[in-house]
């Protein structure tokens, strides 16, 4: 067994930290209007979703020795971001309870459709793990490939993921009233 | 129509739909400068490894990382652990805006809204507690047959087969709660308003089964967090919104109800800073006996204390998790312990599994997922998998606990945390083996967890768990 002293060094970083600051700044800048329009569509609110890039920033920093060597930023980087919006969906409070307070959060803007307002409605009511999803293939349309990194899992997980997600996806927004 | 018109319709239809919810222009300036901002906020001491990133940065970016959340740990609430909202910095102990006990105030009618539901079909879960292996509560919307919802709480005193609805003591909209019981008469409810419509945080409790609520004024305060044991409930308070500087507090009752008392406040090692947006999780409570541990989950400065006197005197115990991780703590008894540690950041997550069996003065590690730059396999430590974050803790005995993660399986391990295996928790939607939000067990026969689609029960020790609908099933699933 190991006792204490014995931590996990995820963030043990010892080469020139300022050059690796300066370089994690350019590579991450590229992507942070990706990031953005991502998640705004996890979020569907403007100033939750620069909060959340805000925040993954600070936690890929923090958590850059985590990457594999063999990873590349930008998949990384929207993972973290997935997750910070997971979190701030939950930060809301608690158990956020979605379902009752969709409508206030995702209010129509001046010229906004009602079709639009549906859309929004039945994203939010999709679980987070569909909903990142969703967002990836048909907001940020990456492909496959893209999403399966993203998420983590093989470009099959990803394709079973991204139809399940649309099935619920479609259902929701079959729903009258959903929400509302 | 073809799939591909199939996916550029419903592409059109994301953009049409999202692109008008987008920040304005110069967003990604903004977020840098943003963040820059941020670690000016941050007064204390900074570890090393960080100040090179200040200095390359200008101010930097670094200040806070979020804590994902740590999840149910001991009792037996579902409920997940919350960003709370700011309070004070650890080094400025203050004397809270109101330091006297919860006082009572009238509870307002609940009163119909235009939009108010009809008829409740069902209650979608948001908070699940169970006192025993038949007495439950469930916080939640509670939704009409057109999906109109508002905030509703169930009951159940048969394991959860039937529920009834019980009028809430609020029922506006956007406020989502928290709940923890005591048995099938006490119950407290607690929670602040989600999303910045001005409801004040709120703190009820409930003593004949839901007929009727007592609601208490906090001065303020917020509470995070409830947990019964050893014939009390305690209260554990946050600063409002905007209340800086103010210190967390615990606040003490008697189950079967009566005064509120102050314990205090929470010692300073678990006080979290103030950051303006919130993004940090606060301390959480973990209880068993006479015992009780404050977990800070905020990864500036994570620390973890213990109390065996009712919050008079604590004690500051080590923590293995390194630094950075999100923990999740659970407890089976007032020496048992498990910790789970996880550094998620993208992915995956390095996790570890620790245990104590003396309150937490000493902690073995019991399983870690392996890494780049980790050290190789340890004897007698085994290998955890590292795709997802621990939510959600609940220790049976010092041989069985469930994990809940936020991305991948759930797991199960039967032999004190060396070897885990997926458990046949309901799949969620990543098509792993589990995907609860939470999970709780009143012994070692009867758990519960849920999923947005509903609650699901086991009785025989999570070989098989079944859907249980409160009052109906969840539309849309």
């Amino acid at each position: 067994m190991t006792s204490l002293p014995d931590r996990i060094g995820a963030v043990d970083v010892t080469t020139s930290p300022d050059a690796d600051a300066a370089e994690f700044e350019a590579e991450l800048a590229p992507l942070l209007a990706e990031a953005v329009r991502f998640a705004t569509g996890m979020l569907l609110n403007a100033t939750d979703a620069e909060d959340a890039v805000q925040e993954s920033c600070v936690r890929a920093w923090l958590r850059r020795a985590n990457r594999r060597p063999d990873t590349e930023l930008r998949p990384w980087f929207l993972g973290i971001v997935a997750n910070q919006c997971r979190d701030a969906m939950r930060g809301r409070w608690w158990r956020v309870i979605r379902v009752a307070d969709v409508t206030e959060d995702h209010p129509a803007t001046g010229d906004d459709t009602a079709e639009n307002i549906d859309l929004r409605r039945a994203v939010a009511r999709l679980p987070h793990r569909r909903r990142v999803v969703i967002v990836l293939r048909y907001y940020l349309d990456l492909p496959f490939e893209d999403v399966a990194a993203t998420m983590g899992c093989s470009v099959d997980a990803a394709k079973a993921l991204v139809q399940r997600a649309t099935a619920d996806l479609e259902r929701a927004l079959s729903i009258p009233e959903a929400m509302s | 129509m073809t799939h591909d018109d199939d996916h550029r319709e419903l592409a059109r239809r994301m953009h049409s739909g999202v692109d008008p919810m987008l920040p304005a222009s110069g967003v990604e300036h903004r977020v840098m400068a943003a963040a820059r901002e941020r670690i000016a906020a941050i007064n204390r001491p900074r570890p090393a490894w960080l100040r090179p990133f200040q200095t390359a940065l200008g101010g930097a970016l670094v200040a806070v990382a979020v804590v994902a959340l740590v999840g149910g740990a001991l009792g037996l609430t579902l409920a997940l652990r919350g960003h709370p909202v700011p309070v004070a910095p650890a080094l400025t102990p203050v004397v809270p805006p109101s330091n006297a006990p919860p006082s009572l105030v009238p509870t307002p009618a609940a009163s119909s809204t235009p939009s108010a539901p009809g008829t409740i079909t069902y209650v979608q879960p948001g908070s699940v507690s169970f006192a025993s292996a038949t007495s439950g509560w469930s916080a939640g919307g509670a939704c009409d047959a057109q999906n109109r919802c508002e905030t509703g709480i169930a009951r159940t005193t048969d394991g959860g087969a039937r529920w009834s609805l019980v009028t809430p003591p609020v029922s506006a909209r956007g406020l989502s709660l928290g709940i923890t019981a005591a048995s099938s008469q006490d119950a407290w409810i607690w929670g602040t308003d989600g999303n910045g419509t001005g409801l004040p945080p709120i703190l009820a409790a409930t003593h004949d089964g839901g007929r009727t609520w007592q609601q208490f004024n906090l001065g303020g305060a917020t509470v995070v967090d409830v947990q019964a044991a050893d014939g009390t409930a305690w209260a554990e308070t946050a600063c409002a919104a905007g209340a800086v500087p103010c210190t967390a507090r615990l606040v003490s009752q008697p189950i079967h109800g009566g005064e509120w008392t102050t314990l205090g406040p929470v010692p300073s090692a678990v006080q979290g800073p103030a950051f303006s947006n919130g993004a940090v999780s606060g301390p959480y409570l973990v209880r068993s006996g006479t015992r009780a541990w404050v977990i800070d989950g905020n990864e500036q400065h994570p620390a973890l204390v213990s109390t065996s006197d009712g919050g008079h005197v604590w004690t500051q115990l080590p923590l293995p998790c390194a630094y950075g991780a999100n923990m999740t703590l659970g407890a089976s008894s007032a020496s048992q312990l498990m910790l789970a540690c996880a550094n998620e950041g993208g992915w995956p997550a390095p996790q570890s599994v620790w245990t104590s069996g003396d309150s937490g003065e000493h902690w073995a590690l019991r399983s870690r997922s392996y890494f780049t730059g980790f050290q190789p396999p340890e004897p007698d430590v085994g290998s955890l998998k590292n795709d997802g974050a621990p939510i959600g803790l609940a220790v049976i005995n010092s041989e069985t606990a469930w994990m809940v993660n936020d991305r991948g399986d759930d797991l199960v391990t039967h032999d004190g945390g060396v070897k885990w295996s997926p458990a046949a928790l309901p799949v969620d939607y990543f098509g792993n083996a589990g995907g609860g939000e939470g999970v709780t067990f009143a012994d070692s026969l009867h758990g519960w967890t849920f999923v947005p689609a509903g609650l699901w029960v086991t009785t025989d020790g999570g070989i098989v768990w079944k859907r249980q609908s409160i009052i109906g099933p969840v539309t849309g699933y």
